[in-house]
């Protein structure tokens, strides 16, 4: 155990009498970090794109505008495609927005450099926006019109209906119908009454006119039976023979006057029912025309009617202020509303994409090419052949420098983390497990380094596979490239690499605030990398034969 | 005088078929310099890394005195000097030696009493705190010697230990090799032949891996009737390969 911290304290002034290596180690992930931050600081913006526009109309023209007060875009005309094609080219613009409209219809193309897939997807999204909004507005405001005119074109049609309806023409409406039957009830009712009264009437003038002549016949019957007596009786001697003949002449007058009574009211009641029936048909032959003339002056399709005046009037009325009316026609564009959000329980900058993976990015590489060396060096400058004819355990050696790269290594992650977070502001979770993942990490680097080291054996060659191995690592993290871009036989690539872990881990605790409890599964995992990459290389020292 | 290392039919065959090292034999003895000779590419390094330990043998074996092939008992045995000096140069004097004590069993309490006893006796106490690329070669050589004797070795194995010093160095090594040889069994590669010649109670000539002559220098001068060791090269290997 004392060997063992003897060779980590050698191995830690090794390193710190190296001013030159020093300086490099600690100031160089800093810097790297430094420009990660810088140059990964932002969404990209101010995009030189090349714009081509074929007509001049008002729908060319928003659009346009709507492109050039993007702050995403910075714009270069061009005449014709295939002047914004060169301009392409020549590296003037990044991608060509290419409209062509007319009578509001047409096709807007986007053609994109490939050099730059990360604007492609920026200019893409921002133009489609944009237009979608254009267009959103024009379609709202044609539609809203269109809209408009068909209601209002319902609005006569249900109208002319609705009059025909109520007014009838052809066919009796249930409003005609009403006001005829209405008519004839009181037709009916005149009628009747008309009969009542003249059949009164006649029957009192009748009684008093055969009153009237009963008594004026009588009257005058009787004077002049009165008159024949006396001249008879006056010309008779009184007696029995004139009070016989007085009283014949009396029971003839009597007779006289019940015969003419009696036929007086045969005449009088057989005139009168003639009388009667003249009239009431004159009368009933009146009303009936005249009823007439009121149902057709009540008419509702008789346009002299009133009714239909009125009727039609307020129809018009009501139907002018129905289209008068400003209806607010809810245009609805966009049935199915689709809107994406970032699943995050904060706000982050654009950069903070990017510094969870950048953390370990640059742990890996200082931590893998500073390791990677350090045996490999020792082994060319022959101390290791020294070092390993005497006793020393190998496993020791081994370990020492292990543990003396992560130490020296500390500093630096410290370094990163802290300025990542003071001087770019850099959206960091809990402290500790950031440590935590960080560290072992490093230590997961370093035992790759000495792994690399030990195979490679000269420094040339371990510098060669330590660079490669980065870049492999870091393709195949999932940082760049999502597991869904990778050929689908090769996306096993990703569960295999370590940084895989540290980047999704990093994420998890800055980017959601989570804990241990969600990281264990990525700590574990990375853990029995370090263990399985120092065990293989200090076996493979240890086993080492010339 | 007993054995402290016997060497049976040493081989070493490198990849491509190269053979550095073919079926050698020799053994070395308590308190004894033997002197690995020959031109370069003889073989002779390639051997010492063997009986270092630092290179594993193809075939054949090397028997180390109470070791069993136990090779940490072994490396206790061994102090190695290399050709190169393989130092730290990012550590100081002092730190390089303290860096290689730690892999010897050495009692705490001695440990820097040695480690101050060899900066004397080497002379580097002066340069003790001076970073290693900052020497010399003579100091480099002298504290690559400190630190090959900081566990007291039984055996010294030193590859080309003299070679391109200045004779005032060269002479205290030789001093300090006779002086070691008291107690220590010294076996040590030279291209100098009459360093050998004067140093080695024995030594063998190796041509292409192989040993051509084996036995103590004045024995072997006589027997192939020439003046010094340097005429027996020329005889038995520059003029053989010229044939």
């Amino acid at each position: 155990m004392r060997a063992l911290n003897q060779y980590i304290l050698f191995e830690l002034r090794r390193f710190f009498r190296n001013i030159k290596l020093v300086i490099i180690f600690f100031i160089s992930p800093l810097l790297a970090t430094a420009v990660f931050a810088l140059f990964a600081y932002q969404s990209p913006n101010n995009i030189n794109i090349a714009l081509v526009t074929e007509n001049d109309n008002s729908l060319t023209s928003e659009i346009v505008s709507k492109i050039e007060t993007s702050e995403l875009f910075h714009i270069h005309s061009a005449e014709t495609l295939d002047q914004a094609k060169e301009m392409l080219k020549k590296g003037e613009a990044k991608t060509i927005v290419y409209i062509n409209i007319s009578d509001d219809k047409g096709k807007i193309q986007i053609v994109e450099d490939p050099r730059y897939p990360e604007v492609q997807g920026k200019v893409k999204e921002e133009v489609t926006t944009s237009v979608k909004e254009i267009l959103k507005s024009t379609i709202s405001e044609s539609a809203k019109l269109t809209a408009k005119a068909q209601y209002q074109q319902a609005i006569d049609e249900k109208f002319v209906q609705f009059t025909d309806d109520i007014l009838g023409q052809d066919a009796d409406t249930p409003l005609s119908s009403t006001i005829n039957s209405e008519l004839d009830k009181i037709k009916k009712e005149t009628v009747s009454e008309i009969n009542a009264r003249v059949d009164e009437a006649i029957t009192d003038n009748l009684a008093t006119s055969k009153a009237n002549l009963n008594n004026i016949l009588e009257s005058k019957i009787s004077t002049e039976f009165e008159e024949f007596s006396s001249t008879l009786i006056s010309a008779l001697p009184p007696g029995d023979v004139a009070d016989s003949i007085v009283a014949q002449i009396a029971a003839y007058r009597d007779e006289l006057i019940d015969e003419i009574r009696s036929t007086i009211e045969g005449e009088m009641n057989s005139q009168m029912d003639v009388f009667k029936t003249k009239i009431s048909d004159e009368l009933i032959a009146t009303v009936n025309t005249k009823f007439n003339n009121y149902k057709y002056r009540l008419s509702p399709s008789n346009p002299d009617s009133p009714i239909y005046k009125a009727i039609k009037d307020e129809i018009e009325t009501f139907k002018s202020d129905l289209k008068d009316e400003e209806v607010d026609i809810a245009i609805n564009t966009e049935p199915i509303e689709l809107n994406s959000e970032e699943y995050l329980p904060k706000e982050i900058k654009y950069f903070d994409r990017y510094s969870s993976g950048a953390i370990p990015l640059v742990i890996v590489l200082i931590f893998l090419l500073k390791a990677a060396t350090s045996l490999s060096q020792d082994r060319e400058s022959g101390v290791l052949e020294r070092l390993f004819s005497t006793p020393a355990k190998r496993a020791k050696v081994m370990l020492s420098k292990i543990i003396s790269n992560v130490l020296i290594g500390l500093f630096s992650l410290v370094a990163i983390i802290i300025m990542l977070k003071f001087g770019f502001g850099a959206a960091l979770g809990n402290w500790g497990l950031v440590f935590l993942i960080s560290f072992i990490i490093a230590v997961v680097s370093v035992s790759m380094g000495m792994l690399i080291s030990v195979i490679t054996r000269d420094l040339p060659s371990s510098i060669q596979f330590a660079f490669y191995t980065f870049f492999m690592i870091v393709l195949t993290s999932e940082f760049f490239f999502a597991k869904e871009n990778i050929h689908p036989y090769f996306s096993f690539a990703t569960k295999i690499n370590p940084l895989t872990y540290a980047i999704s881990a990093l994420r998890k605790v800055n980017l959601f605030n989570w804990g241990f409890r969600e990281i264990w599964f990525e700590l574990t995992i990375m853990m029995v990398f370090a263990i399985t990459y120092s065990v293989i290389a200090i076996v493979l020292v240890s086993r080492e034969k010339k | 005088m007993s054995k402290v290392i016997e060497v049976k039919k040493l081989t070493k065959v490198f990849k491509k078929n190269i053979t550095a090292v073919d079926g050698i034999s020799f053994d070395v003895l308590e308190h004894e310099i033997f002197g690995l000779l020959g031109s370069n590419g003889s073989g002779k390094s390639t051997t010492l890394r063997m009986l270092a330990t630092v290179l594993e043998p193809t075939s054949g074996q090397i028997i180390y005195r109470d070791a069993d092939h136990d090779y940490s008992v072994i490396r206790n045995l061994i102090g190695y000097i290399p050709q190169q000096d393989l130092l730290y140069d990012d550590l100081s004097v002092i730190d390089n030696l303290r860096l290689f004590s730690y892999s010897y069993s050495i009692y705490e309490s001695d440990r820097n009493k040695r480690i101050s006893e060899l900066l004397s006796k080497l002379e580097l106490r002066k340069y003790r705190k001076y970073p290693v690329a900052s020497l010399s070669g003579g100091y480099k050589k002298r504290l690559s010697i400190a630190i090959a004797l900081i566990h007291e070795p039984k055996i010294l194995i030193a590859d080309e230990i003299t070679i391109g010093l200045d004779p005032d160095l060269r002479r205290k090594i030789w001093d300090l090799l006779i002086e070691l040889k008291q107690d220590t069994s010294i076996i040590f590669t030279t291209h100098y032949l009459e360093e050998a010649e004067k140093l080695c109670d024995r030594v063998t000539l190796m041509d292409l891996g192989k040993m051509v002559v084996y036995g103590e220098p004045k024995q072997i001068i006589k027997d192939n009737n020439c003046h010094n060791l340097e005429e027996v090269f020329y005889k038995l290997v520059t003029n053989k390969n010229k044939r």
